[in-house]
């Protein structure tokens, strides 16, 4: 049999054995692909950023700033691809931070890096110590995190437990880093004894002198005797704390001075340089139990690239389960305080319900319009296509993440389309039993197949695109595009094989009984009636015509009013409905560590007073374990006396109403007012929805003066504090910090034969703890220090500090006193730098009526002219770009508002393309170069639903909502391209123009409302979805507008178009057409 | 009295029709493609159609030959039969005309 290109294809598989395998084959591949790629909940951005530290001991920010940092960052910001360097140049030490453009290579970027710095090392003042580098990823993000607490074991015993945990869980594949948060680790602490030790005349500096040169062992070679070599090894490692008590450190008298007699050793826990602690929530069953706060120590645990999160925790809960009957002891407690293998694969398993949901629904709603067997052949047909899908994801090293699989959930209507349309054809043809059902089939294939593959590359054309969409966010919408991309090629390939499979079987059988054939006048069908009604009035007057016209131009433009009265509010991404989110607090520069956990304890017991709070961690003075947000943010990095963080767990979202973002939000004013108290600043950080940022809301000043920068911040801040709903308001300036220098008097020191060395470095070990070796410990975790320090007593004023004393060369104590003034000042403040301009961050959040940053951004603009600037100089504004020069003030807007910028920018771009792209296909498709316009009339129409529908719902207009729109594009114009196709067919055939237009909308509005039919009801599932709402509602409402619009505007433009070619008065009557042969005649009778 | 026989018959049915030529012993005829059009042989044509766009032609095949008429009759008995099978969907026609004269 002849056929063509659609029909060749149907026709090797429409009766072959083979095909069921197939079938069979596909599922199993799909089911078997999706059980092996790895699941995770977000997808995997391959964003190299590096973190560089650098030393140099003494120098002051702006030292660092112009001999350090400047150079480096001149150096990093030449090599390709990178986009963002941004620098702290603290005292004494500084941090750049290199960020490369999203999606270049890791490693290649790094040896670049790495390449340029060290080749410009040489030119690095003297002193800076070598860069350390360290790479992040987000594969460093811990998906498991293990809290140990107990009532009885404190946290230095609870460390050596997880220690040994951690031994084990390192064992398991695939988990790559972990870390041990909190708890003391075991210390030789060498308290000094002042007043001894100028007794016995020794000092600090000859003390660790002597501990260092007694802690040496050495393998020192080999001599040989008859012919034997025997082996030398020298020296003794320090072993114990009695091996360190006994070391003699000086003599006095002619008698040995035992290192004992002049200092307290203490072998156990350091001194405390955090506080970690585990409590319950007031809702949680434990709490009557354990009503207290408990110490505690977290194991944190990432995985290795690519592993699947879940199989990953679930080894090593498995594992601790095993450890629980040796190796913890049973009154410790391990608590799991966070699960993202879990989290993911619940997010997972939602969602291929959801896609599960989806595939039902639209089966529904084709069996409504093709009866049951129609609807089967589609049912059947669409999982296939879904496992091939599932298939190119693994082979494509995907993951199943909520991007990736969203993309088969938004395409679940439109997949069923090209099975629909051979379906529903081969139907139609079997019914007219013309044919020999093989034949009929092979047609039928064949007189749609063209408008099939037209149609699906129309919706290929629409969200391709989307793949060039840059930035943080585009790997975040990548997959989205692709994904659906593939999904419809393998819909495509599936309709023109196995759907004429199946439909050859399934829907021929019904019409052997079908005897009974009513003549069918398309003129009585309910569909004709109603379209000819409303239509014909508009065909018949121009002033009805121009009337809908404008009604519908002025609805459009009414629609969009919405948005400019803050009616539909636009955001980036809404909140996810998460388990957990963290509090920061940062007590001014100069609180102590106890003020600060003293504090933390009152927040912490406020929060486990709230409702939905299952537990919570607190780390005082180290950071909890990392999250997605706080990779960018550095929250890992925060160390330090005055920082702070509480991690909070709540129930699990299936078992509560409210979602995180609500609970967070109503928890923020309590926390905060709490903090005001303690002249503390708390902010409540959820894990973002989409890509991280600094924070939702940056304020970047930029000018020609550091503390006039500093002050327009200050005021920027003020300006915040005043705007309604900005809040967790702060800045990256530090408090003032007392400090005192103590300088040495170069003259006097000298006389007293003391060297400047000498002095800071007695300085160091009696205040800062000097670690100056380490014990021999074959057994320990982790070496042991040994370190030396001054009583607490002995350095807790200046008054103590004056009184150590320094043995100088002569071998005379010298008080340090002797050798210093003290000069009091503040200390000198960190400075930022952003692309190689200096830089002050104000940064806010977002929380109350309109949580958009741009809103709170606009209002804020408008204000700006409040801030006072020194005379002669303005402020600018930039939304976009940092400013092109410093020689005025400027302030750019940053955090979420540049992403959105960015999405919306890219999507916008997109959108253009695709116009241009179905623009070029229909050109192709119809030859005419006007025909095009008419029919993408529909998609600015979609907008009137897209747009009434977030306001009906509430729902913020999102990135998924403009992909909806987008993809939208798309669907409407195959539907108009339905429409004006059979138009020009009834043209043809020599039908009026009026009547073609009525017959084509009373024809095609079937399976126009059936494709309709599908995207919507697909589109249901995912309506509850937060983050997929918009592209729900933009689906819905645009697909329900934009169809009944469609419907008659498009024809309409048409007939407008057309009708000065098709002038009424000439009658066109049928030409009979020359027909070859005059065939089945006689048989027919 | 020889006749000229002309078959037409829907590709779909060449397989069986090649059976029937064999089974009565037809070892020669002819046998070409042929594109047929049928406007709304049902009377409503193609106007049901929701998403094709062309009308493409039906399909058909001619054969054409020349027997003795007792054979040619013999065929077209044959035909009829498969028609009857086939319940009247799309059955094989054939027409017997006479050839007046030959070389």
């Amino acid at each position: 049999m002849k056929t063509g290109f659609a029909g060749g294809i149907a026709k090797q598989f429409i009766n072959s054995k083979l095909t069921p395998l197939l079938m069979i084959a596909f599922i199993a591949i799909g089911i078997y692909s999706s059980y092996l790629t790895p699941r995770e909940e977000e997808p995997q951005i391959d964003v190299p950023i590096a973190d560089i530290f650098f030393r140099y001991p003494g120098a002051s920010p702006k030292e660092i700033e112009s001999r350090v940092m400047q150079p480096l960052e001149k150096v990093v910001a030449n090599i390709p691809g990178v986009e963002y360097v941004y620098s702290t140049s603290m005292p004494s030490e500084a941090m750049l931070i290199v960020q490369f453009y999203v999606g270049e290579d890791i490693e290649r970027s790094l040896v670049k890096m790495y390449n340029e710095i060290m080749k410009h090392m040489d030119q690095m003042p003297h002193g800076t110590s070598l860069p350390l580098v360290k790479t992040r990823s987000i594969d460093d993000v811990p998906v498991l995190g293990l809290t140990f607490w107990s009532e009885n074991y404190n946290d230095y015993d609870l460390k050596r437990i997880a220690q040994e945990v951690n031994n084990e869980i390192e064992q398991i594949v695939d988990v790559s880093e972990t870390k041990i948060i909190g708890g003391r680790s075991r210390q030789i602490r060498v308290v000094l004894d002042n007043e001894q030790m100028a007794g016995y005349n020794v000092d600090a500096l000859s003390i660790a002198q002597q501990i260092q040169l007694a802690n040496e062992q050495f393998n020192t070679g080999a001599f040989n005797k008859n012919d034997t070599e025997y082996l030398v090894e020298t020296g003794a490692f320090l072993q114990t704390a009695a091996d360190v008590e006994n070391l003699v450190v000086g003599i006095h008298n002619g008698s040995p001075v035992y290192l004992k007699q002049v200092a307290q050793i203490l072998d156990g826990p350091e001194e405390p340089v955090q506080y970690v602690s585990f409590g319950f929530g007031a809702i949680n069953k434990e709490k009557a139990d354990y009503k207290g706060e408990y110490p505690a120590v977290t194991i944190s645990i990432a995985k290795r690239r690519g592993a699947d999160a879940m199989k990953v925790s679930d080894d090593i809960l498995k594992k601790i389960e095993h450890l629980e009957k040796d190796l913890i002891p049973s009154d410790v407690h391990v608590d799991v305080t966070r699960n993202y293998g879990e989290t993911a694969s619940h997010k997972v398993s939602e969602l291929l319900m959801h896609l599960a949901g989806a595939i039902i629904a639209v089966t529904f709603v084709v069996m409504l319009a093709m009866g049951w067997r129609g609807g089967l052949v589609v049912f059947l047909s669409v999982p296939i296509t879904f496992a091939l899908t599932m298939f190119s994801y693994y082979f494509l090293d995907y993951t199943l993440n909520r991007i990736t699989l969203f993309a088969l959930v938004f395409v679940t209507g439109i997949v069923v389309d090209d099975s629909i349309i051979i379906a529903e054809n081969m139907h139609r043809h079997f019914k007219m039993k013309k044919l020999p059902f093989i034949q009929a089939a092979l047609r039928s294939i064949d007189e749609v197949g063209n408008p099939t593959i037209l149609a699906t590359f129309t919706v290929i054309a629409a969200v391709l695109p989307m793949v060039f969409v840059s930035g943080l966010m585009g790997p975040y919408m990548s997959p989205m595009p692709i994904g659906a991309s593939i999904a419809m090629i393998f819909s495509l390939l599936v309709a023109l094989t196995i759907t004429p499979y199946l439909a050859f079987r399934l829907l021929r059988i019904v019409e052997k009984d079908d005897k009974v054939k009513k003549a069918f006048k398309l003129e009585n069908s309910p569909i004709y009636k109603a379209y000819f009604k409303t239509m014909n009035p508009m065909l018949e007057s121009p002033w009805k015509r121009w009337t809908f016209i404008g009604t519908i131009t002025v609805l459009l433009l009414a629609s969009m009013t919405l948005v400019y009265f803050k009616y539909v509010t636009v955001k980036m991404l809404p909140f996810d409905n998460k388990n957990e989110f963290q509090v920061i607090i940062d007590m001014p520069e100069g609180t102590t560590l106890e003020r600060t956990a003293a504090v933390t304890k009152e927040l912490a017991a406020y929060i486990a007073q709230q409702e939905n709070v299952i537990n919570y961690q607190s780390y005082v003075g180290t950071a909890s374990p990392m999250n997605f947000n706080g990779l960018v943010r550095h929250y890992d990095l925060r160390r330090g006396s005055n920082v702070a963080d509480v991690q909070v767990n709540l129930t699990d979202k299936t078992d509560r109403k409210t979602q995180s973002h609500d609970i967070a939000k109503a928890m923020r004013p309590g926390l905060q007012e709490m903090a005001q108290k303690y002249n503390a600043n708390v902010k409540v950080v959820e894990v973002p929805p989409g890509p991280p940022v600094l924070s939702t809301l940056v304020a970047e000043i930029y000018g020609p003066d550091y503390d006039t920068q500093i002050e327009i911040a200050r005021q920027t801040k003020e300006l915040f504090a005043s705007t309604a709903d900005v809040v967790d308001i702060d800045w990256q300036v530090e408090d003032d910090q007392t400090e005192y220098k103590f300088n040495v008097m170069k003259e006097k020191a000298a006389l007293l034969g003391v060297s400047t060395q000498q002095v800071v470095h007695s300085v160091q070990v009696a205040l800062g703890g000097q670690e100056v070796t380490q014990l021999y410990a074959e057994k320990e975790h982790d070496q042991v220090g040994i370190s030396l320090r001054f009583p607490e007593d002995a350095r807790s004023s200046l008054e103590d500090l004056k009184k150590i004393s320094i043995l100088s060369m002569t071998g005379n104590k010298v008080a340090l006193g002797d050798l210093i003034e003290i000069n009091e000042t503040i200390q000198d403040k960190s400075i930022y730098r952003k692309n190689q301009k200096r830089v002050v961050y104000v940064t806010a959040d977002i929380a109350g009526e309109l949580e958009s940053p741009v809103y709170g951004i606009l209002n804020m603009s408008e204000n700006l002219d409040q801030i006072k600037l020194p005379e002669g100089y303005f402020l600018n504004e930039e939304f976009t770009q940092q400013p092109f020069v410093q020689d005025n003030y400027s302030l750019k807007w940053d955090g979420e508002w540049q992403i959105t910028y960015e999405v919306f920018r890219d999507l916008g771009t997109a959108f253009a393309v695709v116009l241009l792209v179905i623009y070029m296909l229909i050109i192709g498709w119809f030859q005419n170069f006007t025909v095009p316009f008419v029919m993408m009339i529909a998609i600015p129409l979609s907008l009137v639903g897209i747009l009434v529908g977030h306001w009906l719902m509430g729902a913020f207009f999102t990135a998924t909502s403009m992909i909806g729109l987008i993809a939208l594009a798309g669907i409407m114009v195959r539907n108009s391209i339905l429409l004006i196709d059979f138009i020009n067919l009834r043209l043809k055939d020599g039908v009026p123009l009026k009547e073609a237009v009525i017959e084509a909308g009373a024809v095609r509005t079937t399976p126009i409302l059936l494709t309709a039919g599908t995207v919507v009801i697909g589109a249901v599932v995912i309506l509850f979805d937060p983050i997929f709402q918009g592209l729900a509602i933009s689906l819905m409402g645009g697909t329900i507008a934009s169809t009944f619009l469609t419907l008659i505007i498009v024809p309409l433009i048409y007939y407008m178009t057309e009708k000065k070619n098709y002038p009424e008065k000439e009658i066109l009557k049928p030409e009979p057409k020359i027909i070859e042969t005059n065939k089945n005649k006689e048989e027919e009778k | 009295m020889m006749k000229s026989v002309i078959i037409q018959s829907a590709e779909a049915y060449h397989h069986e029709l090649k059976q029937i030529f064999n089974e009565i012993h037809i070892n020669s005829y002819s046998e070409m493609p042929v594109d047929g059009f049928m406007e709304s042989a049902d009377g409503n044509s193609d106007i049901s159609n929701w998403f094709a766009s062309s009308k493409n032609p039906y399909r058909y095949f001619v054969s054409f030959t020349f027997l003795e008429e007792e054979k040619a009759d013999e065929l077209l008995e044959r035909i009829k039969d498969f028609n009857t099978k086939i319940e009247g969907i799309s059955p094989i026609s054939a027409f017997i005309s006479a050839v007046e004269k030959y070389v």
